[in-house]
């Protein structure tokens, strides 16, 4: 299990984009991501689950992700993040 | 009768019965199954999502051709595919032994309250496009194939008809036009909507942004519709349809006329030639433009690159508009306004700032100057074009010499920057200034020292100047563009940018006004810039007019102080 604390940084935050972007990245791999925001748990390959997460900018969020290929998930949605999802 | 008013969005007339659609409710009854039915039912729900994937995915083969488009709607499909979506669905069919429809409807309900708890608006919003995708599939479960929207059109094959809808899908627009849509009136929609790209596409006219249009319109109403000025008008009356008959025979019989000068260079009659530029507000109007032999993009009005998004237009989305239109237009002239917008319809700005008078709030320049970044951003993505065509740029809301300096100082950084960066770009690029503000007549001078163009927005120069909202109908008469100030100011410009031999060019409304085009003329404006479908019309009127009568009516208008048009 691999876990990640995250910030969003893109001004508009996760909305319909990114979260597309972010659900799209997360399905191509085989483990399973969860992603939690305060007392919400998500998961991060569901785009309604990420929708829900209301994460405007600057919400901390953590990744917990579990499965063969976790290390490179969480290192290829971590590099989404630090990109700012290409906007700003 | 009765006369409503929206946006047009597509040109042309139609007169017909209508048909009211209104899209329902989703209405689906708390049903349950037999246990033994548990099976077939999640296959039922399989289904509806597969026929549902196909659809989505025909209309993204078939009938969107912009990356931007597909990747919009390709949203849809990982809705459809969501893992909670088919978690909670399957869990209701096997638990509580509900049908697919109901189930549906249950999980629409819990993220409807989720979403109506967001505090922030803008991650909220694009909430009803999910709406429709699931509605659509309990639209398949309940056997309905072809959607509620499509058995209006399939029920109604005989005769013309004018839609009266909520909104439409552009591949609806593109599946039903032939035959038995004579026009669409529709209550949402806006003129960068795809479905009114596609409709001006097949030359029908609609009108949308009627927001109270159910209220107003029952089915079987006699419309008609105006894809011109954005009118309906509801049960007509004799006279009305008569007028409208006559425009409908005297534009088929104009335009017959009016294509025999699309070869000619717009001059008047005693020779003095006036290019003819068009104003702009998508891409996909240069197809027009070009049709019409117009001599090149008077203004491209960018702000429509901004507006009803959730996310800025980045430097590259940008850049390819503007290299698009500008490779389109060979090396005619294409002069690029910077977005002319107030805070509050740019995303990710000041959005809880609400302006007492936004018009004369922080809008055009001003904005742009406050926030640099989203301003550069379009600079570079100019100045990256220009190598490209012919691009100029101008700046909206000039109201004194220090806006334009600070907006030229923006500029050379971005030239800097992208120099240093190695970015291919063309540096040389025209800088222009809108006259609108009525100090901006009496600096003329200064800002000639700077400017290379001016372009008169004589739409804000005359509301700025009579204090008379142009969208307020209780001031209609106090806007009125024939006032003698209006005159004045056109000719204390066009006087002063010649002594510096700067050009100047009209883009209001004025410009289309066959009336006022030899007040135009006789001012010594160089150029003009409509809309490309006012642009035969006009040429004809210049074609007709003598530059030195026109200058001599100009003497006299000014002589006597005429608040109205000349006989």
């Amino acid at each position: 299990m691999t876990k990640k604390k995250i910030i969003v940084k893109n001004r508009l935050g996760l909305h319909a984009r990114p979260c597309a972007l972010l659900v799209k990245t997360a399905s191509r791999y085989r483990s399973d991501l969860i992603i939690k925001k305060d007392n919400i748990e998500v998961n991060g390959k569901s785009i309604m689950g990420v929708m829900m997460l209301a994460a405007e900018f600057g919400s901390e969020l953590q990744l917990v992700a579990n499965g063969v290929d976790e290390d490179y998930l969480i290192n290829e949605i971590e590099e989404l993040f630090e990109s700012k999802f290409g906007e700003d | 009768m009765k006369t409503i008013k929206g946006i047009p969005v597509s040109e042309g007339i139609a007169i017909g019965r209508d048909i009211v659609y209104r899209k329902e409710k989703i209405k689906v009854k708390k049903k349950k199954i037999n246990p033994d039915q548990v099976k077939a039912e999640i296959e039922r729900f399989n289904q509806a999502i597969s026929k549902e994937l196909k659809e989505i995915q025909d209309i993204i083969d078939n009938y969107l051709h912009n990356e931007k488009e597909k990747e919009l709607i390709s949203s849809y499909i990982l809705i459809l595919k969501d893992p909670l979506l088919e978690e909670k669905v399957i869990k209701m069919i096997n638990e509580s032994n509900y049908t697919a429809q109901y189930a549906l409807k249950l999980y629409l309900q819990e993220i409807t309250e989720s979403f109506a708890k967001m505090t922030n608006k803008y991650l909220s919003e694009r909430f009803s496009e999910y709406e429709d995708v699931i509605a659509r599939v309990i639209d398949h479960l309940n056997g309905n194939d072809n959607h509620s929207e499509d058995e209006v059109f399939n029920n109604n094959k005989e005769g013309d008809y004018i839609y009266v809808l909520d909104d439409i899908s552009p591949s609806q627009v593109a599946k039903h036009y032939q035959g038995i849509a004579k026009g669409f009136c529709l209550a949402k929609g806006s003129k960068t909507s795809h479905t009114a790209i596609i409709s001006r596409a097949l030359g029908l006219p609609v009108v949308v942004g009627l927001e109270n249009l159910f209220n107003e319109i029952q089915t079987g109403d006699e419309l008609l519709l105006n894809g011109h000025t954005g009118e309906v008008v509801i049960n007509y009356d004799k006279a009305t349809l008569k007028k409208y008959r006559s425009i409908l025979e005297e534009e088929s019989r104009q335009n017959a006329e009016l294509e025999k000068t699309i070869n000619i260079p717009a001059r008047t009659a005693d020779g003095k030639k006036i290019p003819l530029y068009c104003n702009i507000e998508i891409e996909q109007e240069v197809d027009t433009v070009i049709r019409k032999k117009a001599d090149g993009i008077g203004l491209f009005r960018t702000e429509y690159l901004f507006i009803d998004r959730d996310d800025l237009p980045q430097e590259e989305e940008q850049f390819q508009v503007y290299r698009n239109i500008a490779e389109k237009m060979k090396d005619k002239p294409v002069i690029i306004r910077t977005y002319d917008l107030g805070g509050d319809k740019i995303a990710g700005t000041t959005k809880h700032k609400q302006e007492n008078n936004p018009f004369l709030g922080c809008r055009g320049i001003r904005l742009s100057l406050k926030k640099p970044q989203i301003f550069k951003t379009q600079i570079k993505a100019l100045l990256r074009a220009n190598i490209h065509g012919n691009i100029m740029v101008m700046f909206p809301m000039i109201s004194s010499p220090d806006e334009v300096s600070e907006s030229i100082k923006i500029i050379e950084i971005c030239k800097e920057e992208l120099k240093q960066n190695k970015t291919e770009h063309n540096p040389n690029i025209k800088i222009g200034a809108m006259i609108e503000i009525p100090a901006a007549v009496f600096c003329i001078a200064e800002l000639a020292k700077m400017c290379d163009f001016f372009s008169i927005g004589t739409n804000d120069l005359v509301q700025y100047t009579l204090a008379a909202d142009r969208i307020n109908k209780d001031v209609e008469r106090y806007y009125n563009p024939y006032h003698p100030a209006i005159l004045k100011m056109i000719n204390i410009t066009v006087a002063n940018a010649h002594r510096f031999n700067r050009p100047v060019s009209i883009c209001g409304e004025i410009a289309s006004d066959p009336d006022f085009i030899p007040l135009l003329l006789g001012s010594d404006i160089d150029s003009l810039s409509l809309n490309p479908a006012s642009v035969l019309a006009v040429k004809k009127k210049i074609l007709d007019t003598r530059y030195d009568e026109a200058k001599e009516t100009v003497r006299k208008n000014m002589k006597n102080n005429a608040f109205k048009k000349q006989d």
